[in-house]
C-alpha cells in the first residue's frame, strides 16, 4: 500500500470514529426527560440531581458539552457508575477479557469445522455431505442464538446434567471448570457462525471449482487434497474474510445474549444490567468501546482481504 | 508408432434429466511426434473429446469405449492413478483461456513447480531452476523474475507462455491444446502457434490441437479431423485438404471463412441453419438439413467414416464432393453504392479520448485521430485489443465525450449514429419480448401507438431475416447468437440511423454464422444507404465487409485506404505484420512481429510502433509521423514509407 | 446476506464462440411453480398471520395474559399447548406474540427497503460526490454491531413498536442500499442499458424502465431475508427484556421465562422455540428460493 492510500484510509477511519462518538454522545443528549434524573436513577435526591445537572453543564450549548465529553473520553474518563461508584473504564476493563475470549474461541471453533465441511460438500454437489450441509446449514441459520442456547441448556445442563447451566470460574481458580463453563456458551455462539461460514464457503468453493484454473491444476496431475487446499481454499476464503464485518457484528450481539443466558460476567451482561438499572453512563461507555473495537476488527479484516488477494494488493500499489 | 488410440469413444453429459451425447463413436489415433488438428464449430464435441482422450471424467460425464496411451488403457484407471501417473507427466494440457487458466492467488513459480516436484520427485530448489528453464524455453523475458509474479501481472500472451511452460515441465509425450490462441491478438497468436510447433518438433512431442479455426489448423497440423455433431466427419492430411475436401460441411467451413487472398467477394457463402440438438441421436446424417447436396438417403442413414481419396483421407458422407466444386453461393457483380460518391456523413478531427481512473493518471485511449465516414460506405476499423478502436466507436455514438478534437455530422444529428455490440444478447433487455426490444427506439422517439410500433418492429424483423410470428413474443435469452445479432440490427435500423457503428459484431459467432451477419450488414447498407463503421480484430472479416479500411495501433491511425490497398498491398510496417500473421495464406505460419505492445497510455514520444517495428529509423523515436497521402485513397503514418515534408525537409515536388 | 464481490477480474476482449445452438430447449425453471418447500413456507407464514389477525375470535385462543389454570400444565384439551409459569395458555401467548413480531418485521423491512433502495439507486446511478457521502453515512451506520445499536437506542429512546420498527429498519438500510447500489451500477453498464442510451432513452426512462425493473427483484429477495433477520433481532431484544415490555407476550420473552421450569415443563420452552424457528426457517428458505430463481433467469 502506498502512503497516500494509507492516509486516505486513516482519514476515513477518523471520520467514522468521530461519527461514532457523536452518535454515542447524542443518545444521551436527545433522550426524552431529564438526563440528570435518568443518570442518577430512580430515587435520587433533589440535591444530587441539581449537582449532576451542574456537573453535566446542561445549561451550556450542546457542542461545548460534546467537546468536554470527547476530551475526557480520550483521556480515559467515561464517567462513573451511579450504581457501583466505580469508574466506567474500570468496569469495562474487568469485563472485556471474558467477552473477547468467548468471541475468539467461538470464531475459531466455527471456522475449524466450517472449512472442511464447506470444502467437502463443494467437492460433490448434490452428494450426501452436500445435502446434509445445505439442509442442516439452513436449519442452524434459522435458529436464533438465544433459542439454540436455551435448547442446549435444556439438553446438556437440565436433562443430562453434564455441564453447568450458568456461571464460570476464572481460568486461574479452576481451569477445568472454566473450560466446562465455556463449552455451552461457545457452542451457542458458534452454531450460527459455523452455518454461515460453511454455506458461504460451499458456494464460493463451487464457483472456484468450476474455474478453468482448477481444470488446469487437475490435468497437471495434482492430488485432490492439493487442489482443494491450495487451489480452491485460498481464492474461496476471500469472501469469508469479507464476511467478517457481518459475522463479527452478529457475534458481538450474540455475546450479549449468551452472557445473559449463562450469567457470564462479560461486557454484554454489563450492558444489559446497566439498562435494567438505568445506569446510562455505563451503557454509553460500553457502546462506545464496543463500537470502536468493532470498527478496528473490520479494518483488520479489510487488511487481511488485501493480503489474500494479490490483484487488489498490486492494484493499490500501482 | 502410435501414441494415443481412441476406439469407439462415446461421451455423454448429464444435463438435468436429459443427456447430451457430445461425442458419438469416435475412433482416432495420434502417432508420436504427430500434430493432429481437431476442428469444428462450438458445441460439436471437440473440447469434450479432448478431455475424454486423457481419461478425464468429471461428475455427470460418462465415457465409454477405449482410450489407450502407449499400452495403458486410461479408462481402466481411476482418478487418483491418472493424476499420479498420466496427467502432467505423460500428457500436458494447454487451456483455452490464458486469463482464467492460472490460479490468480498463487505465484507463477508455485504453479510451475508443484507438479514437477510431485511427478519428478525433485526438491524445491531444483524445481525452481527447471521452472525458470521452462519459462525461458517459451520465450518469457527475465524468467527468474517471472517466477515471483502473480498471473495478473502478465499479459495474455505471456500467461499463455506460462501455461505452455507448465504443460512442458515434465517432458510429456503428448500435448493437448484446446483453442490455445482463441483469446489472443493475431500477432500474438502467430507467436504462440509458432512456439508450439517449434517445441513439438524440438522435443519429439505429439500434439492434439483443438480449434474452431480451420485455416489456422491446416497450416500447422499434419492431419486434420473435422467434427460435426459429436462425430468425426472428415479426416485427411492437411496438405491439399482445401482442394480435396470431400464432405460438404468441410467445404462450407472453408468457404464461409473470409480470406485475405483472392478477389473480394460481394457476398460470403454462408451455411444456413444451426447444428442439431444432441439430446437425441440424429436420424441420418446430422448435417443433412443444412447440406445443399443431401438427398433422401442422407436423411435416413447415418454414414460412417470411409476412405474417399486414398487410405489416409476418410469422410463420413454418402454424397462426397468431387475435388474443388463450388458448394454454396455464387459471386455477383457489385451493385453501385452511394459510397462511390464520397459524401461525408460523419467527420472526426484530431479526436482525443481519455479514461480517468481515480487516483491514477488518466490515459489516452485515442490520441489524435481524424476520420471521415462517407454516405453508404462500410469503413473497416482494425487493430489489436487495446488499440482504442472500440473507444473511438463509442465516442462517435456520443457515449464518450472527447477530451479534445471534434465530431461533426455534416448531414444530420448525433442521434443518427447507432451502435451494434459484440455481445448481441447482452445488448437486448432480457425482460422484454423481442418485438418490444425492436420497438424501443420508436418508443423513445415517441412515434405511434404501441400497436403501430409493434407492427413496424415486425416488418423490421422480417427485413433482417427473422420470422416475427415465431420469434416476436420470445424472450431474448432464447435466441442464438446469430439471431440476437439480427434483432440488434433490426432495432438499430428502427432508429433510422445514418451511421451504424458495429463493435466486433461477429467475433463471438461461429464462422458459418459470421458470414450470415456480414452479408446482412452489406444488404442493409445497399438497401438503406446507411454508413457502417465495422470494428473488428479479424482482418479477413473486415476485408470481406469493407470498402475502406483504417488500421489503428495504440490510439492512432497508422494506415487508411481502400480494402484492396490496405489489406492487399499494405505499406505501414504494422499493417504488413498484421496481414502476415493471418493464417490461411499458404506456407508455414510464422510470427512476423516479436514482442508485445507497450502498456496502453505509456507516454513516449515518436512513433507508437517504434518499439516493435522491424524497419524503425532514428527519426521514429523523435517525432510522431503524420498521415501522409500515398494516392487518392491511401494514407500512411510512417517516417520510412512516407516521409513527411516537415520531417525530411524535402519539397514534395 | 449480500456479499459484495470487490475483486476486479481481468477482462478478456474476445469471447468464446457462440454458446447457444439452434432451438435452445426451454430452460428449466422458467415458468415452473415455486416448488413444495416454498409452498409449505408460504403456507406457514400465511397461517400464522391469519391466526394472529383473528386472535381470540378463534376457539382455543383466549386472552394471553389471563391466568386460566395452574402453572406448568402439560398440553390438554383445554390448553392444547399447556400453560406457562403462572398458568397462562401457551397457545394463546404464542399466537399473540406474532402480533408483535410480524408487524414490527414488516415495518422494519419497509423502512429498510424504502430508505436503502432510494439511497442505493441514487448513489449507484449518480456516482461521484453523492456516492462518496452516501457511502460514508452507511459506514457510520454499520460501525455499530446491530444488536448493540438496537439495545442502546431502545434504552435511551423507549420501546414502542414504532421506535422498534424504525431502529430495526435502519439497521438493514446499509446492506439494502449496498445491494441496490451494486446492482444499479452493474445494470447501468450492461450493454442493453448502454444500447438504450444510444437509442435515445432519457435518463429518467433509463432509471425507471431499465434499471429499477432489474434491481427490484434482488431487493425483494433481500427483503425476505431481512424480515427473518429482523425477527431474530427483535427476538433477541425481547429475550433480553428490551423489546415491548410485559405483559404483552413475545417469543423471546416466553423463552426467557421458560428457563426456571425447564425440568418439569419443557413445552413452555419448546413451543415458542419451534414457532420462532419455523417462521425464520420459512423466511430463509423463501429467500433462498427467490435468489436461486433470480440467478437462473438472469
Amino acid at each position: 500500500m502506498t502512503l497516500a492510500s494509507v492516509m486516505r484510509r486513516a482519514a476515513r477511519l477518523l471520520l467514522v470514529l468521530g461519527a461514532i462518538s457523536i452518535v454515542t454522545f447524542g443518545l444521551l443528549a436527545v433522550m426524552p426527560g431529564d438526563p440528570a434524573l435518568a443518570l442518577l436513577g430512580p430515587g435520587a435526591t433533589d440535591a444530587a440531581v441539581a449537582e449532576v445537572r451542574a456537573s453535566l453543564g446542561l445549561d451550556r450549548p450542546l457542542i461545548v458539552r460534546y467537546g468536554d465529553w470527547l476530551l475526557s473520553a480520550l483521556g480515559g474518563d467515561l464517567g462513573t457508575s451511579y450504581q457501583t461508584g466505580q469508574p466506567v473504564v474500570t468496569s469495562l476493563a474487568d469485563r472485556f477479557p471474558l467477552s473477547i475470549e468467548l468471541v475468539l474461541v467461538s470464531q475459531i471453533v466455527a471456522l475449524a469445522v466450517a472449512v472442511p465441511v464447506g470444502l467437502w460438500s463443494a467437492r460433490r454437489p448434490g452428494g450426501i455431505v452436500d445435502r446434509i450441509c445445505s439442509v442442516g446449514g439452513l436449519g442452524l441459520l434459522s435458529l436464533p442464538m438465544f433459542a439454540l442456547g436455551s435448547l442446549l441448556v435444556y439438553v446438556f445442563a437440565v436433562t443430562l446434567k453434564w455441564l453447568p447451566a450458568t456461571g464460570i470460574p476464572s481460568f486461574g481458580d479452576d481451569p477445568l471448570g472454566h473450560v466446562q463453563g465455556l463449552i455451552l456458551p461457545v457452542l451457542s455462539l458458534a452454531g450460527w457462525q459455523f452455518a454461515m461460514y460453511a454455506q458461504i464457503l460451499r458456494g464460493e468453493a463451487r464457483t472456484v471449482l468450476a474455474e478453468d484454473y482448477i481444470e488446469t491444476a487437475v490435468l497437471k496431475g495434482l492430488p485432490t487434497r492439493a487442489i482443494l487446499l491450495r487451489h480452491t481454499l485460498k481464492p474461496a476464503s476471500l469472501s469469508l474474510a469479507s464476511l467478517v464485518p457481518i459475522t463479527t457484528g452478529e457475534l458481538i450481539g450474540g455475546a450479549v445474549v449468551v452472557e445473559t443466558l449463562y450469567a457470564l460476567p462479560g461486557v454484554g451482561r454489563l450492558m444489559v444490567d446497566a439498562i435494567a438499572a438505568r445506569d446510562l453512563l455505563v451503557l454509553q461507555g460500553a457502546v462506545l468501546a464496543v463500537a470502536v473495537v468493532f470498527v478496528m476488527l473490520n479494518l483488520f479484516a479489510d487488511v487481511v482481504v488485501r493480503w489474500l488477494d494479490p490483484r487488489i494488493r498490486s492494484h493499490h500499489a500501482g | 508408432m502410435t501414441l494415443l488410440t481412441l476406439t469407439g469413444l462415446n461421451v455423454s453429459i448429464a444435463d438435468g434429466t436429459d443427456r447430451i451425447h457430445a461425442v458419438r463413436d469416435v475412433g482416432m489415433t495420434i502417432a508420436r511426434r504427430e500434430i493432429v488438428g481437431l476442428v469444428g464449430e462450438s458445441g460439436c464435441g471437440k473440447s469434450t473429446l479432448s478431455r475424454a482422450a486423457v481419461g478425464l471424467r468429471p461428475a455427470g460425464v460418462t465415457v465409454s469405449g477405449s482410450v489407450r496411451l502407449d499400452d495403458t488403457e486410461l479408462l481402466d484407471l481411476d482418478h487418483r492413478t491418472l493424476a499420479a501417473e498420466v496427467w502432467g507427466r505423460k500428457v500436458g494440457f494447454i487451456p483455452q483461456n490464458p486469463m482464467g487458466a492460472l490460479n490468480p492467488v498463487l505465484r507463477i513459480g508455485h504453479q510451475l513447480t508443484e507438479h514437477m516436484r510431485r511427478h519428478l520427485g525433485i526438491g524445491a530448489r531444483e524445481a525452481r531452476t527447471r521452472a525458470a528453464d521452462a519459462l525461458a524455453a517459451t520465450g518469457i523475458p527475465a524468467p527468474v523474475a517471472a517466477l515471483d509474479k502473480f498471473p495478473h501481472e502478465l499479459s495474455g500472451g505471456m500467461r499463455q507462455r506460462v501455461a505452455i511452460a507448465m504443460a512442458l515441465a515434465c517432458d510429456p509425450a503428448l500435448l493437448i491444446a484446446d483453442e490455445p490462441t482463441t483469446a489472443l491478438d493475431v500477432t500474438i497468436q502467430a507467436q504462440i502457434i509458432d512456439l508450439l510447433v517449434t517445441l513439438c518438433r524440438d522435443r519429439d512431442m505429439a500434439m492434439l490441437l483443438v480449434s474452431h479455426d480451420l485455416p489456422l489448423v491446416l497450416q500447422v497440423a499434419d492431419r486434420v479431423d473435422v467434427m460435426y455433431a459429436g462425430r468425426v466427419v472428415e479426416r485427411a492430411p492437411s496438405t491439399g485438404l482445401a482442394e480435396r475436401r470431400a464432405m460438404p460441411y468441410t467445404a462450407a467451413l472453408l468457404d464461409s471463412v473470409p480470406t485475405l487472398s483472392g478477389p473480394q467477394p460481394v457476398r460470403l457463402p454462408a451455411i444456413g441453419g444451426t447444428p442439431p440438438d444432441l439430446r437425441a441421436a440424429p436420424r441420418g446424417c446430422a448435417f443433412a438439413v443444412r447440406c445443399g447436396h443431401a438427398d433422401a438417403e442422407c436423411a435416413t442413414r447415418e454414414p460412417t467414416l470411409q476412405p474417399v481419396r486414398g487410405d489416409d483421407h476418410l469422410t463420413a458422407c454418402l454424397r462426397p464432393l468431387e475435388a474443388k466444386t463450388p458448394v454454396i453461393g455464387e459471386d455477383e457483380t457489385a451493385p453501385e453504392t452511394a459510397a462511390d460518391r464520397a459524401v461525408p456523413v460523419l467527420r472526426a478531427t484530431d479526436l482525443v479520448l481519455e479514461y480517468r481512473v481515480p487516483g491514477r493518471p488518466s490515459f489516452r485511449a485515442v490520441d489524435g485521430v481524424s476520420l471521415e465516414l462517407h454516405e453508404g460506405e462500410i469503413l473497416g476499423l482494425v487493430g489489436e485489443s487495446g488499440c482504442g478502436k472500440s473507444t473511438l466507436g463509442r465516442a462517435l455514438t456520443g457515449l464518450i465525450r472527447p477530451a479534445a478534437g471534434t465530431i461533426e455530422h455534416p448531414a444530420g444529428e448525433t442521434a443518427d449514429v447507432q451502435l451494434i455490440f459484440q455481445d448481441a444478447k447482452g445488448s437486448l433487455n432480457p425482460r422484454r419480448s423481442i418485438l418490444d426490444v425492436v420497438a424501443e427506439p420508436l418508443l423513445y422517439a415517441g412515434r405511434g401507438t404501441t400497436r403501430e410500433r409493434r407492427e413496424e418492429a415486425a416488418s423490421l424483423l422480417a427485413s433482417v431475416g427473422l420470422d416475427p410470428e415465431v420469434l416476436g413474443r420470445r424472450a431474448p435469452r432464447r435466441l442464438s447468437g446469430g439471431q440476437a445479432q439480427r434483432v440488434a440490427i433490426a432495432r438499430a435500423l428502427a432508429a433510422k440511423p445514418r451511421v451504424l457503428v458495429c463493435d466486433e459484431p461477429v467475433s463471438a459467432l461461429d464462422v458459418s454464422v459470421q458470414a450470415q451477419i456480414i452479408n446482412l450488414l452489406m444488404d442493409v447498407r445497399t438497401a438503406t444507404s446507411v454508413s457502417i463503421l465495422f470494428i473488428a480484430h479479424d482482418l479477413a472479416a473486415v476485408r470481406a465487409a469493407s470498402d475502406r479500411v483504417a488500421v489503428m495501433y495504440l490510439g492512432v491511425v497508422c494506415e487508411i485506404g481502400s480494402a484492396e490497398e490496405v489489406l492487399g498491398a499494405p505499406r505501414h510496417p504494422y499493417t504488413k505484420a498484421l496481414v502476415a500473421s493471418v493464417p490461411g495464406q499458404g506456407g508455414r505460419l510464422r510470427a512476423s512481429l516479436s514482442g508485445e505492445p507497450p502498456a496502453p497510455g505509456d507516454p513516449s514520444s515518436g512513433c507508437r510502433f517504434q518499439t516493435r517495428c522491424p524497419e524503425a529509423v532514428p527519426e521514429c523515436a523523435i517525432t510522431r509521423p503524420p498521415l501522409v497521402d500515398l494516392g487518392p485513397t491511401q494514407a500512411v503514418a510512417c517516417h520510412v514509407v512516407a516521409p513527411s515534408r516537415q520531417a525530411t525537409g524535402v519539397s514534395p515536388s | 446476506m449480500p456479499v459484495e464481490q470487490g475483486t476486479p477480474s481481468a477482462a478478456t476482449t474476445v469471447t468464446s464462440p457462440d454458446p447457444a445452438p439452434a432451438g435452445t430447449p426451454a430452460r428449466r425453471g422458467a415458468g415452473r411453480g415455486l416448488g413444495p418447500g416454498a409452498l409449505v413456507a408460504l403456507g406457514w407464514l400465511a397461517g400464522l398471520s391469519v391466526l394472529a389477525l383473528l386472535g381470540d375470535a378463534l376457539p382455543f385462543i383466549g386472552d394471553p395474559s389471563r391466568m386460566t389454570s395452574l402453572p406448568y400444565e402439560p398440553p390438554s384439551s383445554a390448553h392444547p399447548l399447556g400453560t406457562d409459569e403462572i398458568g397462562r395458555d401457551v397457545l394463546s401467548r404464542v399466537v399473540y406474540a406474532a402480533r408483535v413480531s410480524l408487524p414490527i418485521a414488516a415495518g422494519a423491512v419497509a423502512v429498510a427497503m424504502l430508505v436503502g433502495g432510494i439511497i442505493g439507486l441514487l448513489t449507484g446511478f449518480l456516482r461521484g460526490t453523492v456516492d462518496e457521502v452516501g457511502q460514508w453515512l452507511l459506514d457510520v451506520l454499520v460501525s455499530f454491531p446491530p444488536l448493540i445499536l438496537a439495545m442502546a437506542v431502545t434504552a435511551f429512546l423507549g420501546r414502542s413498536p414504532v421506535i422498534l420498527a424504525v431502529i430495526l429498519g435502519l439497521l438493514f438500510v446499509p446492506p439494502a442500499a449496498r445491494l441496490v447500489r451494486t446492482h444499479t451500477m452493474a445494470t447501468s453498464t450492461r450493454e442493453y442499458v448502454v444500447a438504450a442510451r444510444v437509442l435515445g432513452a432519457s435518463r429518467i426512462r433509463i432509471v425507471f424502465r431499465e434499471i429499477v425493473p432489474a434491481v427490484v427483484p434482488h431487493l425483494l429477495a433481500y427483503a425476505v431475508l431481512a424480515a427473518s433477520a429482523v425477527i431474530v433481532i427483535e427476538g433477541a431484544l425481547s429475550f433480553l427484556g428490551l423489546s415491548i415490555p410485559p405483559p404483552t407476550p413475545t417469543w423471546g420473552g416466553m423463552i426467557t421465562a421458560a428457563r426456571d421450569g425447564l425440568a418439569e415443563a419443557p413445552h413452555v420452552l419448546l413451543v415458542p422455540v419451534a414457532v420462532l424457528f419455523a417462521t425464520v426457517l420459512a423466511l430463509n428458505g423463501l429467500a433462498d428460493t427467490l435468489r436461486s430463481r433470480l440467478v437462473e433467469t438472469r
